[in-house]
């Protein structure tokens, strides 16, 4: 039961998470692909006696009998998948561990750095077929990938209460936590600044998209090709652009049916290929110059508009 | 007109053929039925279409002179609403009509392609007609594990443009008196090479009932004035406006080919950056982009003289020949320390007198 509990846990909340983040792919999104653990008996045996702490009935009192690890690049993205573990309805969820809290409470300490959360599922979830009883937990932790390696090194080593360490150790390993926190500092604004620069384009690319969709009644297939085109066509989209471009379909409305009937190429799954149509709209004889499309390719494009393709053999 | 939206429902293939030894017609082979063409093989033929008719190329709007009985004009606007049998039928009468339009027996045969559909936007009716003579070629293809070369005698409409005639007569409203409410369009490459202009005359006077527009004359002067406009108001440096009117004259009032399109000059002459801007603005002004018969006739003073401007009230007046060979124009430093430029102007002839 534990093992399906885990398994609904990892894929309801890969399936929030893909929703939240759309369109950006959530297999890349997860650094590290979810898999939920099963604590083994020993273990969960040994964690009952040592810990100290008085369990009654360990079986149902320890959290992460089952357990489910979440790895994000940036200490943004944590809040993120925070969000997508409250707003699922199969199950109530509640803070474990919070290291924004632990480190506002202990500013000059540098240790393990992680959010945890447990789940426990309401009543009348199944997963293929096996009923999860409720108020079943599941631990889930969520951490940057360079926390990740922090606990990495450190798990079984210097925290378990059967190895005490040099405070030596414990000093180094404080070290590396403090240089990873200012590390992640840098990551946002690596990622900030790399944001800014693409933030054009995407635009285009999001503006593409939705107009693909209601133009052709198609689902749309981005490949790598649509954003070639994308950074190459986007010089003729101009402020603007968005009402220019509703606009120029509005008055060429047969194009819808170009698209559809060769929609069988992988070029015009692309949402792009409306911002063909309008580059050569714009800029007839530039837009061959150094396109990522060949003539061939560009041919027909042409030939839509009432056009024929600059500089081509007669 | 631009050529956008092209979409056709129906084509039949005939073959026409070289006249007899005593002149007499061969009759045409007709097609059973029409043609069903594949999304791949439709693409390709409207892109030999609208790479024919489109601005860059040489087709022209012509004048619909025939339109009674018989004519190619009313086979053409009983096509429109037919059945398929009834098409059938009716593009074989077009068909026996290119046979009797080529009468000299030099005019090759060829293939007839008669089609019709709907182009433009908002779409109007339309019955087309090609004229393809037939090419050789290879065609390398698998015979089992073997590869191997065939040889093909009759393939037509490759790109190559010189091998195709097209005729579009488009129906904007047939509720008019004919020919009124039609329009013709024609795209024979021979139209547009000086001196072979007798060779097109029997696809587009006798088969089609067109002639050559009448407003040549009106069109370059006004092409004439517009480019101009456009290289005066361009933000390019003085010395390469002045090349590019240079350019203008002789483009138009020397070249030898028998029309133009306003295409032709923008992509000759024109740096790259301005050409998108050259047919936008000439599209602006409802310049067509279709061609044009070159005709200076009614040109007068223009090409006859030119007058250049130096600051408020100094003028330089030329024929485009002496400007071009007796007179040099330099730009120097001012030599009073004031921002603009002075002009130093070297004319190769004595002063003869003052008017």
């Amino acid at each position: 039961m534990y093992e399906a509990w885990g398994a609904f846990v990892s894929e309801t909340l890969t399936a929030l998470m893909a929703r939240q983040i759309h369109p950006a792919n959530v297999d890349l999104f997860f650094r590290i692909p979810l898999r939920p653990r099963i604590k083994s008996e020993p273990s969960l045996l040994a964690k009952a006696f040592h810990r100290g702490k008085p369990y009654m009935d360990p079986y149902a009192e320890i959290e992460d009998k089952v357990g489910l690890r979440v790895v994000v690049l940036f200490s943004e993205e944590i809040r993120e998948v925070e969000r997508a573990i409250r707003s699922s309805e199969h199950w109530t969820s509640a803070k474990a561990r919070d290291f924004e809290d632990e480190r506002a409470a202990r500013p000059f300490e540098f240790d393990y750095q992680s959010l945890h959360y447990i789940v426990r599922a309401k009543s009348g979830v199944n997963y293929s077929g096996i009923e999860i009883e409720p108020n079943t937990p599941c631990e889930i932790q969520v951490r940057t990938i360079l926390q990740h390696a922090y606990s990495e090194l450190t798990h079984d080593t210097i925290y378990k209460p059967s190895i005490q360490a040099e405070s030596d150790v414990k000093r180094a390993a404080a070290k590396s936590m403090a240089l990873i926190e200012a590390t992640d500092d840098y990551f946002a604004q690596v990622r900030e600044k790399l944001e800014r620069a693409l933030a054009p384009g995407r635009l285009i690319a999001e503006t593409v998209d939705r107009e693909y969709r209601a133009f052709t009644d198609l689902e749309p297939e981005p490949s790598p090709l649509n954003t070639l085109l994308v950074d190459y066509f986007r010089q003729w989209a101009k402020e603007g652009f968005d009402d220019d471009l509703a606009e120029f379909l509005r008055a060429k409305p047969f194009l819808a049916e170009r698209i559809q009937a060769r929609a069988t190429e992988l070029l015009y799954r692309q949402p792009a290929v409306l911002l063909v149509y309008w580059g050569i709209k714009q800029a007839a004889r530039q837009v061959p110059l150094s396109s990522p499309l060949t003539d061939e390719e560009l041919a027909p494009f042409y030939s839509d508009l009432g056009k024929r393709l600059p500089n081509t053999r007669a | 007109m631009l050529f956008e939206n092209l979409n056709i429902s129906r084509v039949v293939v005939h073959e026409i053929f070289q006249r007899n030894e005593d002149r007499s017609i061969r009759s045409p082979v007709f097609a059973d039925a029409l043609e069903t063409l594949s999304t791949e093989a439709m693409g390709a033929f409207r892109l030999r279409m609208t790479d024919a008719l489109s601005g860059q190329s040489q087709s022209l709007q012509m004048r619909v002179v025939r339109y009674g009985a018989g004519s190619f004009l009313e086979l053409a606007e009983r096509l429109i609403d037919t059945s398929n049998a009834d098409f059938l039928v009716g593009s074989k009468q077009v068909a026996n009509k290119l046979a009797e339009a080529q009468m000299a027996r030099r005019i090759p045969g060829g293939m007839l392609i008669v089609f019709n559909g709907r182009v433009g936007a908002p779409a109007v009716p339309f019955v087309g007609v090609i004229k393809a003579e037939t090419q050789a070629g290879f065609r390398r293809s698998k015979d089992g594990a073997k590869a191997v070369v065939e040889f093909l005698q009759n393939i037509f409409l490759t790109p190559a443009t010189r091998l195709y005639k097209i005729g579009m007569m488009l129906f904007d409203d047939t509720a008019k008196p004919k020919p009124d409410g039609r329009r013709a369009f024609v795209f024979d490459s021979n139209i547009s090479v000086s001196n072979r202009e007798a060779a097109a005359a029997y696809f587009y006077e006798h088969f089609l009932g067109c002639a050559l527009p009448s407003d040549g004359p009106y069109e370059t002067a006004r092409f004439f004035d517009l480019t101009k406009d456009f290289i005066r108001k361009s933000d390019l440096e003085p010395e390469k406006k002045r090349d590019l009117i240079d350019s203008l004259y002789v483009f138009v009032r020397d070249d030898q080919e028998p029309t133009f399109t306003a295409d032709q000059f923008g992509s000759r002459y024109l740096p790259l950056e301005l050409q998108d801007t050259y047919s936008d603005f000439l599209e602006a002004k409802k310049f067509t982009p279709n061609a044009v018969i070159r005709d200076t006739t009614k040109m007068g003073n223009r090409l006859r003289r030119r007058r250049l401007k130096f600051g408020g009230d100094i003028e330089l007046s030329a024929s485009p020949e002496a400007l071009k060979d007796k007179v040099q124009i330099d730009v120097i430093p001012a030599e009073d320390g004031h921002g603009d430029n002075w002009t130093r102007i070297t004319i190769r002839e004595r002063l003869t007198g003052e008017q």
